[in-house]
């Protein structure tokens, strides 16, 4: 049990490269579990070896509990680690892999024997505690792999993208399982994702990151409604946010978002924001999720006033219990909604859609930031 | 004993759903085996031969009369010499094996740093390693004599071992072979405790065998089929193996005929370990063969 502080710290392969993480500062408190998500190459497997001690930081602290671990080897950081391929000594069995830490630190001879028999059982791996790891499917071997990792009762618990090898099915399971014990162990728990749909179910917090540096830190709620950014927004939740841009307009004191199709209003409690900004005749960039788009009705003709937000389906997906319905709004503007499966239009037809304005997203054009 | 009758119903069933081509590949690589089997089905019999047939002409494959008498008469033949061919024999054991075991052993401790620890000069030693394959041993003679001489280890069991426990193509094969035991593991280990020494010995060392099998081999065969040490780097008779035996019975001796017996008797004796020993391990070689991507 314990908390991991990050201070300003940054991680150089090269003298003269780009930093694989760039002035990570965050807290991990006591118990949490924390998702580091991001695209491949954004730093968060080398944030994560740098707790392990795996890789040296070039700058900056990283203390878990109170205790600055900088120069600690990775065996006295009192830590487990989970890997993607789940890292089991090939040449041992089941049990020798999952006993292996413990006789390292002599435990006694009974209490490993016993300690591993009630773990396997938990896990449900007893029955195979003879064999070779390579006599095991893909999901076996991670749960082997986690409970070596349990066994060791550890401060901190690091995962790094521990279901990707997994397939889908098999993905869900050991997610709620990884759920679970995090309840039952309550130990804090750093796990590394590209994954978004992984970050936002399993998280306490989500770190989002890119390029070495950290975008959003909050709960799965905020992040997923509230991103800062665009990068935040569109990385966060499947399928995409929707982004149409166009150019904030003042009309009788009221805020408009218009684009060359038609117009909307803003809804007042985001006037402030934007007229902060200085956004108002600006064009910016407007964000709102699938499913928060409804459709309202069938047209044949195409609109002429503008208040109407029309667009033609191109294509549909159905999801099962949803269906994706792409709508051409012209001049390349696209749009995704989330319908329920039984709303079926067929390709070509001229659809009428309304948003949720309360769920609207405005970024900066140019920088992408989000504007609040 | 039912696996085997398994084994074999499976490869007729194989054996029936062979294409044409399939089949003449099969008939002729066949063929190439049993080619291939000749030198030693004569190596074999040829040991077995009785004095009149040794010098048959054409030569024989087959022994007609085989007998033990050519073993007998390698032993009785150096009774009388100064030294027994039992000494050679004991020679030639005690250096195959030191070499067997150390080549081993420094291959993989060689090999295992070069593959999965950082440190400056790692591309260069492992270069120098790669080109010291390229010199034959005749070139190194004579500066291998004067390093030999200088540490003073002429007719002693050091002289035989030394230059060849340095195995550049034993390293090389292990150190491909360890590229490929994943990085996670050695540093799962690390997480869990592990000290370095421990992660060589129950990680690296099990999961190469197959490679350690190869090189085991490659050294064990070239020790054992040296005479080079023997004739650079021995003065005394006593400290000389074997293979430098067979070659004074045939080569250095007056008459030419008497002991071609022996002579015969003796190669049987230099080919056998190198057999068994292949047999033994010829599995693991293979995969070592397969990881390297070398034939």
């Amino acid at each position: 049990m314990a908390r991991v502080l990050f201070n300003n710290v940054v991680k150089r392969y090269n003298k003269s490269g780009q930093l694989s993480v760039d002035h990570f500062n965050l807290e991990i408190e006591d118990q949490e579990f924390m998702v580091l998500v991001g695209p491949s190459g954004c730093g968060k497997s080398t944030t994560l070896r740098m707790v392990a001690g795996l890789e040296q930081i070039s700058s900056g602290d990283i203390y878990i509990g109170d205790q600055l671990v900088n120069d600690v080897p990775p065996k006295k950081r009192d830590i487990a680690m989970v890997f993607q391929n789940y890292a089991l000594y090939p040449n041992m069995s089941i049990f020798e892999n999952m006993a292996f830490g413990l006789r390292l630190r002599k435990t006694e001879k009974h209490v490993i024997e016993s300690s591993v028999k009630s773990q396997s059982r938990t896990l449900e791996i007893e029955h195979l505690l003879e064999r070779k790891p390579k006599q095991l499917s893909g999901g076996q071997r991670q749960r082997v792999a986690l409970g070596r990792a349990i066994l060791r009762t550890p401060q901190v618990f690091l995962m790094d993208e521990p279901l990707s090898n997994l397939d889908a099915k098999l993905r869900v399971q050991m997610r709620e399982m990884i759920i679970e014990l995090h309840r039952e162990l309550a130990t804090t728990m750093i796990y590394v994702t590209h994954d978004q749909t992984e970050a936002m179910t399993m998280g306490t917090r989500i770190c989002v990151m890119k390029d070495g540096l950290i975008m959003q830190v909050d709960t799965p709620e905020v992040v997923y409604n509230r991103p800062v950014n665009r990068f935040v927004a569109s990385f966060i939740g499947s399928p995409e946010m929707n982004f149409l841009q166009g150019t904030i307009m003042e009309k009788e004191r009221s805020l408009y978002f218009s684009t060359k199709r038609f117009f909307m209003e803003i809804p007042y409690s985001m006037h402030e924001a934007l007229r902060a900004g200085g956004n108002v005749d600006r064009s910016v960039t407007m964000g709102i999720r699938p499913e928060n788009l409804q459709i309202v009705r069938e047209l044949d003709e195409p609109p002429t006033d503008g208040t109407q937000i029309t667009g033609i389906v191109t294509f549909s997906e159905l999801m099962g219990a949803d269906r994706y319905i792409h709508l051409d709004l012209g001049h390349e503007q696209k749009l995704v909604i989330r319908a329920p499966a039984f709303t079926k239009y067929a390709d070509g037809t001229r659809l009428e859609v309304t948003m949720k304005s309360e769920f609207i997203n405005f970024f900066h054009r140019e920088t992408g930031n989000a504007i609040r | 004993m039912r696996d085997w009758a398994y084994n074999l119903k499976k490869g007729f069933r194989s054996l029936r759903r062979m294409t044409t081509f399939q089949w003449i590949l099969f008939v002729a690589m066949t063929l190439l085996a049993a080619f291939m089997l000749l030198p030693i089905v004569y190596l074999v019999n040829h040991a077995l031969k009785p004095f009149n047939e040794l010098f048959l002409y054409p030569p024989t494959f087959i022994a007609k009369q085989p007998t033990l008498q050519n073993f007998t008469d390698l032993i009785v033949v150096t009774q009388s010499s100064a030294v027994p061919v039992t000494r050679y024999l004991f020679n030639s054991i005690v250096m195959s094996v030191l070499v067997f075991f150390t080549s081993c052993l420094i291959s993989v401790l060689c090999a295992y740093p070069l593959s999965k620890h950082k440190f400056p000069g790692r591309g260069i030693i492992f270069s120098g390693i790669i080109i010291s394959l390229m010199f034959a041993p005749e070139m190194v003679g004579i500066p291998r004599y004067f390093v030999i001489s200088n540490l003073g280890i002429i007719n002693t069991y050091w002289g035989h071992v030394l230059p060849l426990v340095a195995m550049p193509v034993g390293v090389f094969l292990m150190k491909q072979f360890i590229d490929q035991i994943p990085d996670e593991l050695l540093e799962a280990a690390k997480v869990e405790g592990a000290k370095e020494l421990r992660i060589f010995a129950k990680i690296v060392v099990p999961l190469c065998m197959p490679a350690v099998a190869t090189t085991a081999i490659l050294s064990f065969q070239t020790a054992w089929s040296s005479d080079e040490t023997s004739t650079l780097f021995m003065e005394d008779e006593t400290m000389k193996t074997l293979p430098f035996f067979v070659n004074t019975l045939t080569n250095n001796l007056s008459n030419n005929v008497a002991n071609q017996g022996a002579a015969a008797a003796v190669a049987l004796l230099l080919f056998l370990p190198n057999f068994i020993i292949f047999l033994a391990m010829q599995k693991k070689v293979i995969t070592t063969m397969m990881h390297s991507g070398i034939k």
